[in-house]
């Protein structure tokens, strides 16, 4: 048995993070929450959530278990969510069957299939060194992204010299966004560093986020991501691009 | 001394091809013209190859109506891309040409409502033989001789006065059922495609507003229903193919025909997808240039999310044979495409040809290789242009040379 309360348009963002993601997500629940650690197929990117059972309004398990969901389903089902909505989702496994139910004026069910993912529960966090963490506003860090998608589909991020530095170059053009120490919300810098990365994949997981991220950052090296959406605490792990 | 672009038809007269063109548009429209001139009055009987078209000029109020030669008897193979490889490109646009296309403006949701004469044109194109057909025109159908490069040639067109079917349609049971069904369109053609009816039937199907929930049903330009077919069935083999185990080796399958090169190279991992094409120096889109251009569309594993607006059409139509094959092998792979267009595909046709070119290229044998040097080597027998000009070009094999994956630090 598992039953859960929490307000729709928090679950509505926590899925559509996984959804820039994967496309099946196994959700691991047991008596302190719901995680998910899942690496895309194509092994590039890794997301790491978290969502504590202090976030939800009301949330019972009796025993641990695996739901895997269909995420484009279920975010086709959150796109009917209002967002003053309450959201109660409920596991009926006899029937293979997860329930998704809006309360509002009026109490609408969705039914939606279990799907049999395989569970990637001994994935390990990737180990990589960082030399640098960057606490930045998702505004200013989005913006970084959107401009270098003008002239290229992959961006360099830089920790230098007390400011943090987001740098693209294309057939076009290049583009320059400088953010000094003074404008970001934080920024430790052990060694000077620079990895480049994939834009599509930092702009789609970033679109959701509102709110601060922190960037641990190394020498071509993977990045992670730390952000909180939706009352769940994501990392996310992206793998470098290296130039020649 | 060089001629401008404007003086050069007038200089040339169809004898020197000054333009580059193996033949001479204009001369060869006007053999077109003189050919089904004759034939041509206000009034059409024949049999309609259950064809129809649908404008996407003017859109939502296009121009729609089904085309009918002036000819009866088992016309079938004459909108019939399916049946097409290996004829030779003039037969082809013959084809094309001797069907008349009557027009009715109609607003594309009026298919939802549909009165009798929308029924009579959705009875012919949901037939899977000829229908016999009377055209009552407002004219005798007029047939410029205008050319464009950027559009098929077309046979003679005129507005409808009035449609008779002299012939009761011949409706394949599943067909019947889909028009009867209110499920979405894509789902539609999903069913027909698992019930063996022909992709371009299909999507002429799909066009002529048969397809849908019944309160949202619409015409949908010709033009734009190729292409939703290609992308919708190939999608849906592609939810398959992704849970297959990758091939283990290098592959490579080519085929040619109308002056059109195809190569399909599958390598070993996930499912991504590529559409390399080359339009030679001489040949009908290179325009002035003196060296070969390559432009392609790629995805990666996942679905694209926006159209592939540099290859537009031909990359759907490519993918689907694609996926079909690694779907009947039950295997997933990294597949790039290659099109070269040799001079002597003189007038565009249309997409089809990728399809059914590719579908052939799948139905020989394999050959297999050990290293992307060795496929490029025996590429180089076959294209122009050396393989490895293309690999250059590749955005998805460049991709994935630099791209790392998290395994590294794991």
């Amino acid at each position: 048995m598992f039953e859960a309360k929490i307000e729709a348009k928090n679950w509505k963002n926590i899925i559509s993070v996984i959804g820039s993601i994967i496309e099946e997500a196994p959700l691991r629940i047991d008596k302190d929450g719901l995680t998910l650690r899942a690496m895309d197929p194509s092994h590039i990117s890794l997301i790491d959530l978290e969502v504590p059972k202090d976030q939800f309004i009301d949330f019972s398990v009796d025993s641990d278990r695996v739901i895997g969901i269909d995420v484009e389903e279920m975010s086709r089902v959150m796109s009917r969510g209002k967002p003053t909505d309450m959201m109660l989702i409920k596991a009926d496994e006899d029937n293979n069957k997860l329930f998704v139910t809006f309360i509002g004026e009026s109490r609408r069910r969705f039914g939606l299939p279990i799907i049999d993912t395989p569970e990637q529960s001994n994935l390990k966090l990737p180990d990589f060194p960082t030399n640098a963490i960057i606490g930045i506003d998702a505004s200013l860090f989005k913006d970084g992204i959107k401009d270098a998608s003008i002239v290229a589909d992959h961006i360099t991020l830089e920790a230098k010299n007390n400011s943090f530095i987001m740098r693209a170059e294309g057939d076009i053009g290049d583009i320059e966004t400088k953010i000094e120490k003074s404008s970001l919300v934080e920024l430790k810098l052990e060694e000077e560093c620079k990895s480049t990365f994939n834009l599509s994949y930092l702009a789609d997981v970033s679109s959701s986020i509102n709110g601060p991220i922190t960037l641990e950052l190394g020498n071509d090296s993977p990045i992670l991501m730390n952000f909180e959406i939706g009352g769940a605490t994501i990392k996310f792990v992206l793998a470098p691009r290296i130039e020649r | 001394m060089p001629i401008s672009k404007d003086e050069r038809c007038a200089i040339c007269k169809g004898n020197k091809l000054l333009c580059g063109r193996p033949l001479c548009p204009i001369l060869q429209k006007v053999r077109l013209r003189s050919k089904i001139l004759p034939s041509l009055s206000k009034d059409i009987f024949g049999s309609s190859p259950s064809s129809i078209f649908v404008g996407s000029w003017n859109y939502p109020k296009v121009y729609i109506g089904p085309m009918v030669p002036p000819i009866i008897g088992d016309t079938s193979e004459m909108d019939r891309p399916e049946a097409w490889h290996g004829r030779a490109l003039d037969e082809i646009i013959e084809f094309r040409t001797t069907l008349v296309r009557s027009k009715d403006q109609l607003d594309v949701n009026s298919a939802k409502d549909p009165v009798r004469r929308v029924m009579q044109m959705q009875d012919i194109v949901m037939s899977d033989r000829p229908v016999d057909t009377e055209l009552f025109l407002e004219k005798k159908p007029h047939f410029s001789v205008k050319f464009s490069e950027f559009s098929p040639p077309h046979g003679p067109s005129e507005m409808l006065r009035k449609l008779d079917l002299a012939q009761n349609p011949h409706i394949p049971r599943c067909i019947d059922k889909v028009y009867n069904d209110d499920i979405l369109a894509s789902e539609g053609v999903i069913g027909l495609f698992e019930k063996d009816i022909e992709v371009s039937h299909i999507s002429k199907i799909l066009s002529a507003g048969i397809l849908g929930e019944q309160k949202n049903r619409k015409f949908v330009p010709t033009r734009w229903s190729i292409t939703a077919t290609d992308d919708i069935i190939s999608k849906d083999i592609m939810k398959r193919v992704r849970d297959y185990p990758q091939i283990s080796e290098y592959m490579l399958f080519h085929s040619e025909d109308i002056g059109n090169k195809l190569a399909a190279i599958l390598i070993p991992g996930i499912w991504s997808y590529e559409f390399l094409e080359c339009w030679l120096p001489g040949s009908l889109f290179s325009g002035e240039a003196t060296a070969p251009k390559i432009f392609s569309d790629w995805e990666y594993f996942s679905d694209r999310k926006k159209y592939a607006d540099v290859i537009t059409g031909a990359y759907y139509a490519g993918r689907l044979p694609v996926a079909e094959y690694l779907d009947t092998v039950r295997r997933q792979a990294t597949c790039i495409v290659i099109m070269e267009v040799q001079p002597t595909y003189h007038t565009p046709i249309g997409v089809w040809r990728v399809r059914t070119i590719l579908e052939d290229a799948f139905r020989e044998r394999p050959m297999s290789f050990c290293s992307m040097e060795e496929v490029a080597c025996e590429l180089d027998k076959f294209l122009k242009v050396r393989a490895q000009e293309y690999i250059g070009k590749s955005q998805l094999l460049n991709f994935k040379s630099r791209q790392k994956v998290l395994d590294e630090w794991m």
